[in-house]
């Protein structure tokens, strides 16, 4: 049975969002941001955050001149600091058909995922871009930014329904395409997409987007629980194959999905963007201040 | 091991539908996942458009097939020898009447008594001695006391096929003879309760009765006789019905040629009489009809119409009209009365001779009257004014004859040889007596017709006749057919051949008798030069042994003998086979529940 992402009545519970507020989005490469904000820019700038030194040149601010290095070294230097921009978050949800698989559904859990990395960002006063992937196209959202962005993006995110096919590179491409600052890409999704999700994945990288895969499956999609002579149905495609499920059957199949998901780890890591492989039923919240910050994509 | 009801073995046929059921692919049920994706590639079922699967290993398949098997063989009840039982000696008796024959316990109830009786010696314990005997027309030692149970199997092999009426009385003597010769005897009876109502008297040792065969209706040509009257031949054939009313179709032929056929509905648990008119001229007459049930050697008969050849019956001695006339209308008698001062001829059947002769013929039986003495019988005086004070009714010679009515003026005193028995008696004088020696039969009558009122009595014509039936190389009256294990008499000279009904033929000699007769139908005994000599109809249908369900024929214990029961010799072993059903039950279930997918819900 399929299920729709507002299948609960809040999204984010007032006391995860109070711990939500410790912790921020780590850019791996830093961009240039288009406000400014509390993110290192690649551009040395004007807080109070030290870079690096350089030779004095005429026109500096002689109060960035480092006296202390003069009087050690007769040689004048000036300091460098980070110039602190705003981060383009970019939360790319699969809402196709398979999504709404699972207990509770893949896409609630997506939900929930995106709404606690939104406002982290948005917290941090990044820029939040919210996107859903179905039937190799984009359903883009206006961005958001403000701490009170938060109460529109749990509002998006609670309406969604899955619908639709997934063409995942299909979709990637066309957001990349787009036009929006690069900046943190997190896809959110099955990745049940017999296309494949590594042409979109590197079209995303080619745009100078880091990219973080969040790989979602429900438990039913590692260990399907069938048994018997049975017409299984494609949720997507309405296609139908007959199969005599069995033990060995299963077995099978268990065995393809373990390889299936390393298949999908390696291609992430190819492309140097970190995966995690999350399942419908865990906790958000071990999701967040665990895993994601082992992989340093929270810090 | 054994099986108490192997008919329960046809069930294992379950196992086709159930491999069926395995082969044969079920209805699929559709349902809905997220993605073909992954099980495309785990699974392929090239076969999944077609409605037959190929039958793989499949461990619930042979659970189930092992399931099967064991309680097939718990329902068949197999037996198997039990330790040390009976304790003491054993008397293994076999009814080996006609009814044993029947087939509604396979292969039949002959075979299944012969089974259980082998079953039961198997089980004797060591040192223990067996004796078996057969309960059938006259009992008899199949296998005298042995310890040796290894003998009881060919014993029981050279039982012959079941004929005749069980003689449940003899039978219970024989085996109380011979139990009392053995140690602690028990005796072990195999029987379908079935054979002429004479209970047998109790028994001195334990006995324990094993029924064989099932309650099973049978219809069976009971009678069938025909005789030639003023307007032509008339038949009688009389149908018995020991089961619920069914129709059945009378087929009459004589030779082998169909004359007559009927349509008969008969009632339940009767007898159906059929008149035949102007049955054909011929030699044999059947009657048959399409039973088709268990006793199939019953449905149908066979009577001897025409004497094949006649009784050459030489009267010699002192003349007398009565015994002349009697003997002239014996029907099938050519007689030749010989004059006083000829000499004795030869080549006569019967030699009657009237009065004292010292010349005895040295061939052919002999019908001597008022004798004198002789090296057949000894003759010490004569005795005067006799009458018959007693008679022995069954022998044949004194069927329908009544000689207690008569007079006696005057008799010889007789001293008989041991092969000859009295059969009427005047105090402890043999007046009529009859026996075989090695070469002829003789039957002697102390006195003359003339001296006694004898010719008077209408039994002078019925001893007549019987006498000549019984001294005549076509013993038993013309026609009337003999029932199975009857022995049919071979007059003397030879040899001979017998023809069976099957076609299979004995080469014999005279005289002597073929007893072998277990098969009904008609048989011929041929001269050397192949000419018929001689026919009998065997008949297989009877009143006792054709009603198939058990009459109640037990063989009974005394007071003192009902104190220690005979333990069974075999022990039913259906429980832990049944118990070995019960853990391939579970076994399938644990397979069943670890071959299918863990449910944590419903398939999404």
């Amino acid at each position: 049975m399929q299920a729709g992402a507002n299948d609960a009545a809040e999204i984010l519970p007032a006391e995860l969002t109070a711990r939500l507020r410790l912790l921020r989005l780590a850019a791996r490469t830093r961009r240039q941001g288009t406000t400014r904000g509390d993110r290192r820019s690649p551009r040395h700038g004007t807080s109070l955050e030290f870079a690096d030194y350089r030779s004095y040149a005429p026109g500096d601010d002689p109060r960035r001149v480092d006296w202390n290095q003069y009087a050690r070294t007769g040689r004048l230097f000036t300091k460098v600091y980070e110039d602190e921009e705003d981060l383009q978050v970019h939360l790319l949800l699969d809402a196709s058909s398979s999504m709404g698989f699972g207990t509770p559904s893949k896409l609630r859990a997506a939900a929930e995922l995106a709404a606690a990395l939104g406002y982290i960002a948005l917290n941090e006063m990044d820029r939040v871009h919210l996107a859903l992937l179905q039937s190799g196209s984009t359903r883009r959202f206006r961005p958001l930014r403000t701490a009170r962005g938060a109460l529109q993006l749990s509002d998006w995110l609670t309406g969604l329904a899955p619908q639709g096919q997934t063409d995942i590179s299909a979709a990637l491409h066309a957001y990349s395409a787009q036009g929006s600052a690069p900046g943190l890409a997190v896809l959110i999704s099955d990745l049940l997409d017999p296309g494949g999700a590594s042409a979109g994945l590197l079209a995303l990288r080619s745009r100078g987007y880091d990219v973080v895969v969040v790989h979602l499956l429900s438990r039913d999609d590692l260990d399907p629980p069938l048994d018997g002579e049975l017409e299984i149905v494609d949720s997507e495609t309405r296609g139908v194959i007959a199969v005599s499920v069995d033990a060995a059957a299963v077995e099978a199949y268990r065995r393809r999905a373990r390889r299936w998901v390393e298949e999908q780890k390696h291609l992430c890591r190819s492309l140097g963007a970190p995966y995690l492989q999350m399942t419908s039923g865990e906790a958000v919240e071990e999701v967040v201040f665990h895993r994601l910050r082992a992989l340093r994509v929270l810090v | 091991m054994s099986l108490a009801a192997p008919a329960a073995l046809l069930l294992g046929l379950l196992a086709v539908p159930l491999v069926l059921l395995y082969v044969l692919k079920p209805r699929r049920v559709p349902v809905t996942i997220a993605s073909h994706l992954l099980w495309r590639a785990a699974v392929q079922d090239a076969q999944a458009q077609s409605p037959w699967q190929r039958l793989r290993r499949n461990l619930l398949l042979l659970l189930e097939l092992l399931l099967l098997a064991s309680l097939v063989l718990a329902l068949a009840v197999p037996l198997t020898p039990a330790a040390g039982a009976p304790g003491g000696d054993l008397v293994l008796v076999l009814d080996t009447s006609q009814s044993m024959a029947a087939d509604d316990v396979a292969p039949s109830r002959i075979e299944r008594a012969k089974q259980r009786a082998a079953e039961i010696a198997d089980g004797l314990s060591q040192g223990r001695r067996v004796a078996v005997l057969a309960a059938g027309t006259s009992p008899e030692i199949v296998l005298a006391p042995t310890d040796e149970p290894s003998r009881v199997k060919p014993a029981l092999a050279r039982l012959g096929a079941p004929r005749g009426v069980a003689d449940y009385s003899a039978a219970a003597q024989l085996a109380q003879a011979v139990a009392a010769r053995l140690s602690s005897p028990a005796i072990v009876w195999l029987s379908d309760g079935g054979g002429a109502p004479v209970p047998p008297e109790p028994l001195a040792y334990p006995v324990r009765f094993e029924k064989v065969g099932l309650q099973t209706p049978n219809t069976a040509v009971t009678t069938l006789a025909v005789r030639t009257g003023p307007t032509g031949r008339q038949g009688w054939v009389s149908v018995a019905n020991y089961g619920p009313a069914r129709a059945v179709r009378l087929s009459i032929r004589v030779d082998g040629e169909l004359v007559d056929g009927r349509d008969l509905q008969l009632e339940a648990d009767s007898q159906t009489g059929v008149e035949l008119n102007d049955v054909p001229p011929g030699r044999v007459v059947e009657a048959r009809v399409d039973a088709g049930d268990a006793q199939r050697t019953d449905d149908a008969a066979w009577t001897v119409v025409d004497r094949v050849q006649p009784v050459r019956v030489l009267l010699a001695g002192s003349p007398s009209r009565f015994l002349e006339k009697a003997l002239s209308l014996v029907d099938g008698v050519q007689l030749t009365v010989l004059q006083s001062g000829q000499q004795v001829p030869r080549g006569h059947d019967i030699y009657v001779l009237n009065g004292a002769s010292s010349a005895l013929p040295q061939e052919g039986n002999l019908f001597i009257l008022g004798p004198a003495d002789s090296p057949l019988i000894k003759v010490t005086g004569t005795e005067r004014g006799l009458a018959v004070t007693s008679q022995q009714g069954s022998h044949p010679l004194l069927r329908y004859v009544d000689l207690t009515t008569i007079s006696v003026a005057q008799a010889a005193r007789m001293t008989l040889p041991g092969w000859m028995t009295a059969v009427a008696f005047s105090g402890d004088l043999p007046l009529l007596a009859a026996g075989e020696d090695s070469t002829r039969r003789l039957v002697a009558l102390a006195f003359m017709p003339e001296q006694s009122d004898l010719p008077l009595q209408v039994a002078f014509p019925l001893l007549v006749d019987n006498a000549v039936r019984y001294l005549g190389p076509d013993a038993g009256p013309a026609g009337a057919p003999l029932a199975t294990g009857d022995p049919i008499a071979v007059p003397a000279g030879g040899p001979y051949t017998l023809v069976l009904p099957g076609g299979r033929d004995v080469r014999l000699r005279g005289p002597s008798t073929f007893a072998d007769t277990a098969v009904p139908g008609v048989y011929e005994l041929r001269g050397a030069d192949g000419r018929v000599l001689k026919r009998a109809a065997v008949n297989a249908g009877n009143r006792y042994e054709s009603e198939l369900r058990d009459s109640g024929l037990r063989p009974v214990q005394s007071e003192q003998a009902q104190t220690r029961p005979v333990p069974a010799a075999t022990v039913q072993r259906w429980q832990p086979v049944a118990l070995l059903a019960l853990l391939v039950l579970l076994v399938e279930w644990a397979a069943y529940l670890r071959g299918r997918p863990s449910r944590r819900g419903a398939a999404a």
